[in-house]
């Protein structure tokens, strides 16, 4: 396993190497690496990396100066002191850099303790970034993979007038767009879509892109094997049964098969003639999600049985396309709006009243990711990379104090170099180096531990229905990154001790004994600890404030009872079922999974509540007028396709009426349960059982209003929603529910069994219970608790180890001091109430500034918080409570120490 | 190509490069595990460290690669092999000749003689 990934950080750091070594001795520097890993095991990584990172930076720097300076290196003995000399012409330049920091490896070296501890803490630091921005850089920052020029794609969403909304695309809509842009050099439509691949026998369920025949084209990917959609192929209706194999599926399902192209593969029940395999490092539009097959979008009657390609108001298709060339994003999304607005306003469309509103569109990057979920998740990863870059400052912070404390130390080795005739920028300079080297490895080191902790993050589970692929590594990139801050911190946090270091005056201090500290330097680590412990502390009370809105969002009412609930999404379309036979099959099921042992009632819902999932549709209220329409017109609802057994299957409790029952079906006159936010909106001044409603032509008549629960958010506020029958749908995706007695995660095998006694081939469906599936819901609050948990406690970690070594060192200077004290008379308690009062100081000060600091930067996290205020007393004070009794821990031994020491030994002291 | 004699003297590392290859081709870990041996722990040749210095043998015309192939103690992989070139063998002897001036000179022989147990 360490190999993997410490081969991996090697090859990537031979990458850093100029191109012309790489070439030459890439490869082998490799193998010699795998076999000294054979070897050695850990201790080789732990010299091979700094070695090749030290390697890279002279190769880089000879290839930048392109002479040879290895040969003229000096005198191949080493020296202590480097020259002292300084100037600036290139080959010059270049050999004292090299000299600073063959001295600074040396010095580093020589002090394993001190590079040990700094190593280590500026890769927590270091590690916490790159492990945030690994994540960041894999969820949203890469642009979809495998697609030539991706800049030049942008998603295109059909959106309100005033840039609000934000509306799917019809066919026609997306026959309208396509041949009146201009902008464009083409536009593409796709859709997920549901299908069962099998050669005979039981099949597999996957998930299938739709796609316009222009697809791969506008994309601009060629094929791994066969080819892609042809033109007819993207044009005649219902001709062309063909597929595309994503790579990974055609690795899984077909072992790889190179004489795949050209075979019959069974979708969705019928015969459909494999035409090509796609390459491998694509994976459709939305990297994250498993595509397994890609099918044209004239065969949509087949693969979307009851979907209507011609109609305006049906909108389900997401479109992309490519600039044309030198058209900017900004002019091609004000043609888009223009066209829009003609194809919303041109009455011989037909576009519904409902999408009157949609004159607009939008034009964004694309990004692998849905452009509405794009914006949030980077704002929360940009919230937690600033705070992780809390916790590499907090480190840096550390590093600079003990920077600064050890170049009291070597104050008379620096004085010495000054006497004899070293520049104070030369010397500045070597100490820089010194830092910034401290900085690299560390970040080195930093980058093996992200590797770690992107892998322990990657294994958080996701409730999810649906396939999730994500390769969090860090890869070149990231590495960069990382390097990058290290380098800047390293000059950054090496300056303030290297300036401090060579302000002296050389004559007092070659004669002074050492001991004692300046004023100035003492309060810049005071300085440096009243920081330390104020972004801790605004680290902790974040982490608290999610805690809290964890522990809140887990006790929101959300009006149904999740607990065992065993549930499956199904979908028989696929295997060939049109909808008649669909809704018997259903029936059928329903029927035979009652009677297996234990359950105790089973429902059907097209969407799971509280999945973040919802749907909408188009109903109109005789006596309503939607806002900014006529009376009676048509507006939208969030609804559900449920049957007779949910309400009883979730224990949804009806306010007035009743619910639906299995002979409603039968019933000539089509009904529908509502929410009481909806009578309460829609029907203020009346009962709303008894009202009728318009739904897809016909009238539907309220028998029942359930009390509000919670559907696509835990903290939305109760909102109008409508039960509508499933039956009133010819599409045949659903999700089963089973309430059972015992344990729901174990009801699995038995459902697929009942399954498979009414027809064998149906794929096995994946399982799941409803209080996982909800628990998506507050899958947000839960990355984040684990994330500024973590951040949290190291912050505070490194903070404690920060105070611990500033009063520590105070201490040693003071010995003297304190010996005379307690020589005059001073209780040891006295000197302990001093050292403890001194920092305790400085902690109360920090908490003061790390308080203000909390407030104004919690309110950044408000919607995540689920009403939790961002000042809660409850979060706050515990932090503070935490914080400081961590403090009062990293103050009591160097306390302990001071009161302890003899005054004799100490005024003997040097 | 310049003067044999105007690449002396040689690094430490260049010259117990060239002696590890008079007896024998060697790919990249085996030559660095030799001198290992050779110094007794004292110069350990990294993978970054070792190529930059057979990129500098090989420019000089002291090196050269031979093809690849098998090594004897690693699975199949093939492993590119070094030689040592007639070149090579003509500096590494001069680089011999050197040192054996410098320990035969007077102040070396002083030196070491506080080595030696009184």
């Amino acid at each position: 396993m360490r190999r993997a990934w410490s081969e991996r950080v090697f090859a990537a750091l031979v990458r850093c190497y100029p191109r012309e070594f790489r070439e030459r001795y890439g490869v082998e520097m490799q193998e010699f690496y795998r076999d000294a890993l054979r070897e050695n095991g850990a201790r080789a990584w732990m010299r091979a990396i700094p070695d090749a990172l030290l390697g890279a930076a002279r190769e880089r720097a000879r290839e930048a100066f392109s002479s040879r300076p290895e040969r003229s290196e000096g005198p191949a003995v080493a020296v202590a002191v480097p020259h002292l000399s300084y100037t600036t012409t290139g080959d010059g330049m270049l050999q004292s850099i090299l000299q600073d920091l063959s001295f600074a490896t040396r010095i580093i070296r020589k002090n394993p303790l001190f590079t040990g501890v700094a190593v280590l803490v500026i890769a927590l630091g270091t590690g916490a970034v790159s492990t945030i921005f690994s994540i960041a850089n894999a969820v949203v920052l890469q642009p979809v993979p495998g697609v030539t020029h991706a800049n030049e794609l942008v998603n295109i969403e059909r959106m309100h007038g005033d840039g609000s909304g934000s509306l799917s695309a019809s066919y026609p809509y997306y026959e309208q767009l396509s041949q009146r842009s201009r902008s464009m050099s083409g536009i593409a439509a796709w859709s997920m879509v549901n299908i069962t691949v099998s050669t005979g026998g039981e099949g597999v369920a996957g998930l299938g892109n739709i796609v316009s025949g222009n697809y791969f084209r506008v994309l601009d990917i060629k094929p791994f094997l066969g080819r892609f959609f042809s033109a007819e192929e993207g044009s005649v209706r219902g001709a062309s049964p063909v597929v595309v194999l994503s790579h990974a599926f055609w690795l899984r399902r077909f072992g790889g098969d190179s004489g795949i192209v050209g075979k019959p593969v069974l979708v969705n029940g019928r015969s459909y003639t494999v035409i090509g395999v796609s390459p491998a490092r694509f994976s459709g539009l939305y990297p994250m999600l498993r595509t397994d097959a890609f099918v044209p979008l004239m065969m949509q009657e087949h693969l979307r049985p009851g979907g209507r390609l011609d109609s305006q108001g049906s909108a389900w298709l997401e479109l992309f396309g490519r600039l044309a060339p030198g058209t900017s994003r900004e002019a091609a999304a004000k043609e888009l709006a223009a066209v829009t607005k003609q194809v919303t306003e041109d009455p011989s469309t037909g576009t519904p009243s409902f999408m009157k509103d949609f004159t607009g569109a939008k034009v964004t990057r694309v990004s692998g990711l849905p452009s509405d979920a794009a914006g949030a998740v980077m704002g929360f990863f940009a919230v937690l990379l600033v705070l992780a870059g809390v916790v590499l400052l907090i480190a840096s912070v550390n590093v600079a104090s003990m920077l600064l404390a050890r170049s009291v130390v070597r104050r008379r080795e620096i004085a010495v170099r000054v006497a004899l005739g070293a520049g104070r920028a030369r010397l500045i300079r070597q100490l820089l180096t010194e830092s910034t080297l401290l900085f690299v490895l560390g970040g080195g080191a930093g980058a093996l531990l992200a590797e770690y902790g992107t892998r322990v993050l990657a294994r958080i589970e996701l409730p999810v229905d649906v396939p999730l692929v994500l390769d969090v590594s860090p890869d070149a990139r990231v590495l960069g990154v990382t390097l990058f801050i290290a380098l800047v911190t390293g000059i950054v946090f090496g300056l303030a001790p290297a300036m401090q270091g060579t302000r002296q005056d050389i004559a007092t201090t070659l004669r002074a004994s050492g001991a004692g500290a300046g004023q100035r330097r003492s309060r810049m680590r005071n300085a440096l600890v009243i920081g330390q412990v104020a972004m801790s502390l605004l680290l902790l009370t974040v982490s608290g404030l999610f805690v809290r809105a964890l522990d809140k969002g887990r006790k929101v009412e959300i009006g149904f009872d999740a607990t065992n609930v065993a549930v499956a999404a199904l979908d028989v379309s696929t295997s060939g079922y049109d909808s008649t036979r669909s809704s018997a099959f259903y029936g059928q099921l329903a029927e035979r999974v009652s009677a297996i042992p234990g359950v105790t009632s089973v429902g059907f819902a097209r969407v799971l509540p509280l999945s973040m999932n919802n749907m909408g549709t188009a109903i109109s209220i005789p006596a309503y007028t939607p806002p900014g329409q006529a009376m009676g017109a048509d507006f939208n609802v969030t609804n559900n396709l449920v049957d007779a057994g949910f309400f009883t299957a979730t224990r949804l409790p009806m306010a007035r009426g009743r619910a639906l029952s299995a002979d409603d079906r039968a019933r000539s006159a089509p009904v529908a349960v509502v929410n009481e936010a909806f009578a309460k909106q829609y029907f203020p001044n009346a009962d709303a059982v008894g009202q009728a409603i318009g739904y897809n032509g016909a009238s539907v008549t309220i028998v029942g209003v359930a009390r509000n629960a919670k559907n696509g958010k835990l903290n939305e506020d109760p909102e109008p929603f409508l039960y509508l029958p499933m039956w009133f749908d010819g599409r045949s995706a659903t999700n089963i529910l089973v309430r059972t007695a015992g344990d729901a995660s174990v009801m699995g095998p038995a459902i697929t069994r009942a399954m498979h006694e009414i027809d064998p081939i149906l794929p096995p469906p994946t399982y799941t219970t409803l209080q996982k599936s909800i628990s998506v819901a507050l899958l947000p609050q839960r990355f984040a608790v684990a994330v500024t948990g973590a951040l949290g406690i190291l912050g505070l970690l490194l903070a404690a180890v920060g105070l611990y070594g500033v009063l520590s060192f105070s201490i040693m200077q003071r010995t003297r001091e304190i010996g005379v004290r307690v020589a005059l008379g001073a209780l040891r308690m006295d000197v302990f109430r001093l050292v403890v009062g001194e920092g305790m100081t400085l902690v109360g000060i920090g908490i003061g500034i790390g308080l203000a600091l909390s407030l104004g930067a919690s309110q950044a996290l408000r919607t995540f918080l689920f009403g939790v205020s961002p000042a809660d007393p409850v979060a706050l004070l515990g932090t503070v409570v935490l914080l400081a009794a961590t403090a009062l821990v990293a103050c009591y031994i160097p306390a302990r120490r001071a009161a302890g020491v003899e005054p004799i030994v100490a005024l003997r002291q040097e | 190509m310049p003067d044999a004699r105007s690449l002396l003297p040689l690094k430490p590392v260049e010259y117990l490069v060239l002696l590890a290859l008079v007896e024998g081709e060697q790919h990249g870990y085996a030559l660095a595990k030799e001198i290992d041996e050779r110094t007794e722990g004292v110069v350990r040749l990294e993978p970054g460290n070792l190529y930059r210095v057979i990129r500098r043998l090989v420019d000089d015309g002291l090196v050269a690669p031979a093809a690849r192939r098998a090594a004897p103690d690693a699975d199949d992989e093939r492993r590119r092999y070094y030689a040592i070139t007639a070149r090579g063998q003509r500096v590494a002897a001069l680089e011999g000749e050197r040192l054996r001036a410098l320990l035969a000179s007077r102040p070396a022989r002083i030196l070491a003689r506080t080595l030696r147990p009184a």
